[in-house]
This record gives C-alpha cells, structure tokens and sequence, in this order.
C-alpha cells in the first residue's frame, strides 16, 4: 500500500502541495475567497480520505488535475459573480443621484444669468436624460442576470454603462463650465465631481467583473 | 454530470467523497472521473437551487454534506423522462 503520508519537496505533504497549487490556480481564475475556501476545504476532506485508502500519490491524481478544477469552478460560481456585479453596478448608478442632485441641490452660489446659457442648457439635458436610460437598463440587467441570461446580461449592462458615461462625460464637462461661469461654485462641483468619478470607477470595475463572469472558457 | 449527481443525492444526503464512491459502486466503476470534478458540478446545482448543503461533524471531520430540494427531486423526474424517451428511441433505431 502507498504511504498515507507521503513526503515531497522538503518534507511537505503532497496534499497539502496540491491544495496550495490549487488555491493558487483558484485565485488565477477569479474564485472568490469564500468560494475557494470552501472548494478547498472539501478538496482536503476529500483527499484526506482518498489517501487512507491509496496514499497521497493515488488521492491527487484521483481528484485530477488542478487547473481543470479551478476553470469549473470558476466556471460554475459564474452566475453568482454576473448577479453579484450587476447589483453593485446598479447600485452604484443608484448612488448617482448624489452628485448629480445632492450636493449641488441648494449648495451652488446664484447663478448670474436669468436665462441658462444653451451651451449648459443642453449639457443638462443629455446628461440627465443619459442617466434616466441607464436607470431602467440597469434594472433590466439585473432581472435578466436573476433568470441567469448571461449574454444579454452583458448586452443590457454595456448599453446601461454606455448611457452612464455619456452622462457623466457630458455633465462632467458641463460642470466645469459651470464652475468657470459661476465665481463660488468650483468647491462644490470638484466635491460633485470627485464623488461622481469613484461612483464612474465602481460602476467600470463591476462592468468589467460581469464582462468577466459572462465569458465562456 | 448534474443527472448522474442528482439520481445519486436521491437514494440520500452524501457529502462529496461518498457520492463520488456511490456513484463508482452503482456503475460498477464504469464512471470512474477525475474526483474533484464533482464539486463544481455541486456548486452550479446547489446554486440553481436543485441542492442544499450543510456543514456537519462526523468521525471527528467537518465535511460538506448535500441534498435534493423539492425542485432538485422534480427537476431530477423531469430528466430521468427525458432520458428515458431518448433511450427508446435510441433502441428503436439500433436494435
């Protein structure tokens, strides 16, 4: 019979060799440190009793190869990621009202015109109007990422962030405008736009994890 | 994969090496595949609700032990049809 405690490398058992490649190879594959902790938990459960019974040699060459693993279960914990990201996504849009409405609501210094110049006028406009598409396309992506339509998940979740960095592009350009044109407004529209740029960043990291989550391997 | 988890889960609750060894046993080693594969084919189920699972403590280990839910049983009585129709009409054709 093999020996249940082989040795290799310096004296590491060969399980624990393997579940540390594992963990390694999990972590490549973007698994979760929740996920992985428990893959890895059953992986050493199971090895474990795999090597009463074979040894350590025979236990890791049952379980099969690691990087075939960790795909699979990168693979599987896909739809749990793609809603994952679409929520956060969503959320973020959420929390755009914050400094869109929020903290220039009642905060800016009188304007100086009795009639907003048009080059602001239309600023406004599209960025709100962008912003109002990408609410209900957002909303639709995370009912499609709950009934697991991975690709139009994506597809609905491109255009959501698509409207959403038109508006923040174009409001973000008529901000500055704004701030030139109104003399005491700059502190409150850098504020407005320094929270809209961390809410743009959360909003690009989860489209990029969903983009992720959605890719067949 | 998921048929063959699901029918095994059915005969009771295993954890993922007992089910890997039932499912040896009852083809009579004929589905003798790489161990560890069975976990993420557990997880997408258990994700689509098809399975539950449990921390539980025996002989002294912690092991991961699974089950069908009411939807896993009657997805699993929907494949087994579908199985069957395709194995009748598979028979019809070759024998």
């Amino acid at each position: 019979m093999a020996t249940v405690c082989g040795h290799d490398d310096g004296g590491r058992r060969l399980i624990d060799l393997y579940l540390s490649d594992l963990e390694a190879e999990l972590a490549f594959h973007g698994v979760g440190r929740r996920r992985s902790a428990r893959i890895l938990a059953e992986a050493r459960d199971h090895l474990l009793e795999l090597a009463v019974e074979h040894g350590e040699e025979e236990a890791v060459e049952r379980f099969g190869p690691v990087r075939q693993l960790a795909v699979e279960a990168a693979r599987a914990s896909r739809p749990v990621v793609l809603l994952r990201s679409t929520l956060v996504f969503a959320a973020a849009l959420a929390l755009f009202v914050l400094p869109l409405y929020g903290i220039p609501e009642n905060t800016l210094p009188p304007a100086p015109w009795d009639e907003r110049p048009a080059h602001l006028t239309w600023k406004l406009y599209v960025s709100v109007g962008a912003f109002a598409i990408a609410v209900p396309l957002a909303l639709v992506a995370v009912g499609a990422a709950w009934l697991r339509l991975r690709r139009m998940t994506l597809v609905v979740l491109t255009f959501a962030g698509t409207s959403l960095a038109v508006s923040v592009v174009v409001g973000a350009i008529g901000a500055v405008q704004w701030a030139q044109a109104v003399p005491g407004s700059g502190t409150t529209l850098l504020l407005s736009l320094s929270t809209t740029a961390f809410l743009g960043c959360v909003a690009a990291a989860s489209l990029a994890s969903a983009a992720r989550a959605s890719r067949l391997t | 994969m998921g048929l063959l988890v699901l029918a095994t889960l059915a005969r009771g609750p295993r954890h993922g090496y007992g089910l890997v060894e039932e499912l040896r046993d009852v083809s009579d080693g004929a589905f003798d595949l790489a161990e560890g594969t069975v976990y993420p084919a557990l997880y997408r189920l258990e994700a689509a609700g098809l399975l539950s699972s449990t921390w539980s403590h025996v002989s002294g280990r912690r092991r991961r032990v699974y089950r069908l839910t009411r939807r896993g049983r009657s997805e699993l009585a929907k494949e087994r049809r579908e199985w069957r129709q395709f194995a009748d009409t598979m028979m019809e054709v070759v024998a």
